[in-house]
């Protein structure tokens, strides 16, 4: 950033713009929209996981108080399910699940059919009173290993280059570390919610969702509509963190119920539902070896990846990323193979694969730093890579050495002795762990308009969302600055598929494109301005005088408003540079060895992430991707039944996730980082990469606190407690 | 869930008239609202026992007297209790949240229903506590979170309550008024073993209420300390408690108590514990001994293994905290 | 939600039985335009990302202070525990809650 330049908008530790609304209870949630005459859905699960419907007895619910129809395939409407014009890349490759369209079951939980009435209550009630009977049931396949007998390779990840079943073998040092990571559920505080309204053949919905854009697409081929003809809804978010990628049956549920009683119908999953209807981290087990010579170079990779999926779809995600690029190794192989069982579909869930993929690497690397008696920090030191050995291209920024280093510095880790379980305080054993972080620079295609009023104010439209980071803000940020207007004077909105299109609000990628996107459209703004006021070749200074502001000039046109559409151009940037944030992250632990009690009094993240558009919302978002880490480290578990493939720990007082007395201290800091590549603002994102690297570093402090070295997340009290090592 | 009718009891009376028709007893509502929405209870009527007089905490000659509706903040708050019952204190303290301790009364804490993932969801066919005779789910289910300790061929389901494992260690009894009158029954004789009939779990009368938990007050109790353990640092159920009390004079234990929580089926009274520390020194190793026995008859499923060492280690270490802080001073 | 001033679950708590209660809700703590200063405490720190868990936490927090457990950070991770945020905004929330207490 030029320092000379006027103030800039963007770098300024803003307060939240929607703050107030969201400190007052103004702030509208799906769920909180309530269009006259609305009735309520309530979605009846199979209780099996295979088989097929092959009666549904709905005449005691029927009968019920306030009942008004009970919908099932027996007696749903046949829809068109058309692919949507453009593709919903957030669902995996099989057949969707389509509502009500087939007698099918696929797994527990599924939607067979939902009671409508004037209350939730009464069609809550109503739903227990329908008897289901089902046939051709066959023993689910829940077992993982089971399973595993119809696995299919993801060929795409299954990747080898040099020699490294060879290399490995000639390796001074060698480590073998088989990892298994629980299935995690998304468990966003908000339920699942849409609320479908027809209005003379067009279909409004307000709906919790990431990518609005996307509903309204995906509807629209359901029913056979225009897209156009659907409107989708959801300016507040109530956290998703990937489970609102993509189109769930609940929503096209929603939408045939409306449509069949024309009349507004809301449906609200359960928090049990929730574990079940909304997509989930997929249970991992890994293996990963290691080769490494006396210098502690590294000589050989092997990763092998193998995900659970469901029967019906196909899910995979970045698992192996991270590693074929993120140290300088000749040798590296990777393969995944994905595991069918007979239960709902896995989604992306914060930093998906990433986050469960860099544990398995980064358990392994933190077993071959002490194999060589190396200090885990400069074990990575010394591989860091040139250039991206799987791309073959130049990183477009990479500071990790920078983040391994200043992040040392700060936590203080030259205290750190190297022979774990030798440090005790206070009758606990004490450890310090240190992982990395990354997660690619996404830039994808996104629009937006800006909207110059002569009044002084401006707005910026986009069909994006903000379910946290503080998209609002931070776009508000980008276009004050661009228009040298003050934050206050733009109105953001945000949240509406009939918005300018944009892609799903998650991956990371919504400062850079959707940033982007407003920002060119604040530059075709002044560009159209020029052209009016014929200005378009005088040079442009730095500051302008007052009276040649913006709004200056469109007063003196004439006009009362100027608008433009802009959008991001990632052109051909990912097939010159391999783009990606990186990250160190540092965490101390506290062990009673005797109880098994795992304390982490502190964490520190060093991150760089190219320019910070609000440093006091990206720190937030990387402290709250730490205490996910945490989650993933110490609690998170979604466990199956296996009979039946039943989640047993469907709510959140069973499935843990980090209550505000397990987290202490944590820290954030960004390295200096101008990436002049990446994109237009020069940006990387932080949402992903915030979770990456915790969950390794508390399991890397754990071993060193204990000299247990534990592999299995999440890590609980009894893992501890067994004597053995 | 199943619509009900809602009552509000005046008085006693109207209280155990709604219960002869069938009403539920609503004190807190923090169980039974949530299983009522979970449709694992089924309510024709509610009897709202709010407004009933049933909510003081004091002291009367030696006996510590709480009302049955008092809360579990009530409970902690209360510096009479702090001082003298340390164990109680804490165990309410460590139960649950700030917000659901403000609801959640005494009498309904220790009629509280198990936390057993099987019997909450009603998508499981098989619990015997749901569905008399329908078998046990947790047998050869995930048992992590289940009992060791008073467990059946029928049912293994962890009895929930922190409140209840201190009253069990130091002989709380609990005041019951129907009807046919007014009687006191020990905690252990209040709270059923599964044993083949899961489903009946408490022995209280149709129409009888519970008015009050009697604790009685000594040395013993003053002595006393509650500990915790479970997978995250609050706002969760126990894998293991344990609620002590510790006499020693002149080197020796005089009266020791103590009580298990998240193992047993109802809260589990480790006599043995007790009997292997009385009239012996108040050693190191002696301690450590006695809590040997804390698990002693525990029958280990697949996964809940480690409660049985976690108990004893738990034991071992309130044990010497407490040896620690009145001893060997 | 504040009943009488306690902190209490609003999902396990039937209305018919706050007959005569006071209720206090997020729609009701500030006064007018005038926030309360823990609302505004919370935009200053950033205590909230999705804001869904915001209303529990703020009003739980001014109960927190209320009962005088606000004296420093531990004690008010230990009392603000049954508010679950699943954006991670803890450190905040304890931040904007202790510069409150400490303002009163």
């Amino acid at each position: 950033m030029e320092m000379t330049d006027a103030p800039s908008m963007i770098g300024r530790p803003l307060a939240r713009l929607d703050g107030r609304a969201k400190v007052t209870g103004a702030a509208r949630y799906a769920a909180e929209f309530a269009p006259p005459g609305m009735l309520h859905g309530f979605l009846v699960d199979a209780t099996v996981a295979t088989g097929r419907v092959a009666a549904l007895d709905a005449r005691t619910a029927l009968a019920s108080p306030g009942v008004h129809a009970v919908i099932w395939h027996g007696n749903a409407p046949r829809l068109p399910w058309n692919e949507p014009v453009s593709p919903e890349f957030t669902r995996p490759d099989g057949a969707r699940l389509r509502a009500f369209a087939d007698d099918r079951v696929r797994f527990v939980g599924q939607p067979i059919a939902v009671v409508v009435a004037d209350t939730i209550e009464q069609a809550h009630f109503a739903a227990s009173l329908i008897n289901v009977t089902y046939a051709e049931q066959r023993d689910p396949v829940v077992d993982f290993t089971e399973a595993s007998a119809a696995a299919t390779l993801r060929r795409d990840d299954t990747t080898a280059r040099g020699d490294p079943d060879a290399a490995f073998a000639a390796s001074d040092a060698q480590v073998d570390c088989s990892t298994v990571i629980a299935r995690e559920t998304h468990s966003p505080l908000e339920s699942h919610v849409t609320i479908a309204h027809w209005q003379q053949g067009k279909l409004r919905l307000w709906d919790k969702s990431q990518w609005v854009s996307n509903v309204a697409r995906v509807l629209a081929g359901d029913f056979g509509l225009e897209p156009g003809d659907v409107e989708v809804i959801s300016p507040y978010v109530g956290g998703a963190f990937g489970s609102g990628g993509r189109v769930w049956p609940h929503t096209e549920i929603a939408a045939i119920a409306a449509r069949e009683l024309d009349r507004p119908v809301k449906i609200e999953l359960t928090r049990r539902q929730m574990f079940n209807l909304v997509g989930h981290r997929p249970y991992t087990e890994q293996r990963v070896r290691l080769g490494a010579n006396s210098d502690g170079l590294l000589t050989a990779i092997l990763h092998d990846g193998a995900a659970e999926t469901s029967r019906h779809e196909r899910f995979s995600e970045g698992l192996l990323r991270p590693t074929r690029m993120l140290y300088g190794c000749a040798d590296v192989a990777t393969s995944y193979i994905v595991v069918p069982r007979d239960t709902s579909t896995p989604t992306y869930m914060r930093a998906p694969g990433e986050a469960s993929g860099l544990f398995a690497l980064e358990t392994a690397m933190d077993e071959l730093a002490w194999q060589l008696r190396l200090d885990p920090v400069e074990l990575r030191l010394r591989n860091d890579p040139t250039h991206d050995l799987h791309s073959n291209l130049p990183f477009s920024s990479r500071s990790l050495a920078a983040c391994l280093r200043q992040g040392a510095e700060t936590f203080g880790w030259s205290k750190r002795r190297l022979e774990p379980g030798s440090w005790i305080e206070d009758g606990e054993q004490v450890g310090y762990g240190v992982a990395v972080a990354t997660y690619p620079a996404n830039y994808v295609r996104a629009s937006a308009r800006v909207r110059l009023s002569a009044n002084g104010s401006a707005t910026v439209e986009s069909a994006t969302s903000d379910m946290g980071p503080g998209t609002y803000t931070s776009l508000a940020q980008v276009a004050a600055d661009a228009l040298g207007l003050p934050v206050e004077a733009i109105a953001v909105e945000i949240g509406r598929s009939a918005l300018p299109n944009t892609p799903p609000h998650g991956g990371s990628m919504t400062m850079a494109s959707v940033g982007s996107a407003v920002l060119a459209a604040c530059n075709a703004v002044k560009q159209k301005l020029a052209q009016i006021t014929g200005t378009e070749h005088a040079p442009a200074k730095l500051v302008p005088a007052p009276e040649d502001s913006l709004v200056e000039q469109l007063r003196r046109a004439g006009l009362a408003q100027i608008e433009a559409d802009g959008h991001s151009n990632p052109g051909d940037t990912a097939k010159r540079f391999s783009m990606h944030a990186f990250g160190a992250v540092f965490v101390e632990v506290r062990v009673d060895r005797e109880l098994g009690l795992v304390r982490i009094p502190r964490i520190h993240g060093a991150y760089g992430v190219g320019r910070v558009v609000n440093p006091r919302l990206t720190r937030s978002q990387c402290t709250g991707g730490m205490i996910g880490g945490v989650g993933m480290a110490l609690f998170e578990a979604s466990e199956l039944d296996r009979a039946s493939g039943r989640v047993i720990n469907a709510d959140l007082a069973e499935y843990l996730i980090p209550t505000q007395a397990d987290i202490g201290e944590l820290t954030v800091a960004f390295v200096e980082e101008t990436d002049p590549h990446v994109n237009p603002l020069g940006v990387k994102g932080v949402g992903e990469i915030a979770v990456c690297g915790a969950a390794p570093a508390i399991a890397n402090a754990v071993w060193h606190a204990t000299g247990k070295r534990l592999r299995d997340l999440p890590i609980r009290l009894e893992a501890l407690l067994e004597r053995r090592m | 869930m199943q619509p009900f009718a809602f009552v509000r009891a005046d008085d006693e009376e109207s209280a155990r008239a709604a219960l002869r028709q069938g009403a539920r007893a609503l004190a807190g509502g923090t169980s039974l609202v949530d299983l009522l929405r979970l449709q694992v209870e089924q309510a024709p009527a509610l009897v709202d026992l709010g407004k009933l007089p049933f909510r003081s905490i004091e002291q009367a000659g030696g006996v510590l007297r709480i009302g049955a509706l008092a809360t579990l903040s009530d409970i902690a708050g209360n510096p009479l209790i702090q001082h003298a019952a340390p164990s109680l204190a804490q165990a309410v303290l460590a139960s649950a949240s700030p917000q659901l301790r403000n609801a959640a009364t005494i009498g309904g804490n220790l009629l509280q229903r198990t936390r057993c993932a099987y019997f909450r969801d009603t998508g499981f066919e098989r619990c015997n506590k749901r569905k008399p005779g329908s078998g046990c789910a947790a047998l050869d289910g995930d048992d992590r979170g289940h009992a060791v300790l008073g467990v059946s061929d029928h049912c293994i389901a962890a009895h929930a309550s922190d409140a209840a494992v201190a009253l069990t260690a130091f002989d709380a009894t609990v005041r019951l008024r129907g009807t046919a009158g007014e009687r006191s029954v020990a905690i252990a004789d209040l709270l059923r073993l599964p044993g083949d009939t899961p489903w009946l779990e408490h022995t209280l009368a149709p129409d009888e209420l519970i008015v009050a938990v009697e604790l009685p007050l000594g040395d013993v109790l003053r002595r006393s300390a509650y500990r915790k353990l479970r997978d995250r640092a609050s706002y969760a159920f126990a894998l293991v408690s344990a609620a002590v009390g510790l006499v020693i004079e002149d080197g020796l234990v005089r009266e020791a108590r103590v009580a298990l929580g998240g193992v047993g089926t109802v809260p589990w009274r480790a006599h043995a514990v007790e009997d292997a520390l009385v009239g012996r020194p108040a050693t190191q190793s002696s301690v450590s001994q006695a809590a040997q026995r804390a698990a002693d008859g525990a029958v280990a499923g697949t996964q809940n293994g480690f409660k049985v060492e976690l108990a004893r280690r738990t034991v071992r270490r309130v044990l010497l905290q407490l040896a620690e802080d009145t001893a060997w001073k | 939600m504040l009943i009488d001033g306690k902190r209490t679950l609003s999902c396990l708590t039937l209305l018919a039985t706050l007959e005569d209660k006071h209720v206090l809700t997020i729609e009701g703590v500030a006064t007018g335009d005038q926030l309360h200063p823990l609302q505004q405490a919370f935009i200053d720190h950033d205590a909230l990302q999705c804001g869904y868990c915001t209303p529990g936490q703020i009003l739980s927090g001014i109960a927190c202070i209320e009962e005088g457990r606000a004296t420093d950070a531990a004690s008010v991770r230990d009392w603000m525990s049954g508010n679950l945020c699943r954006c991670g905004a803890y450190p905040n929330i304890v931040a904007a809650i202790l510069e409150t207490a400490g303002k009163q």
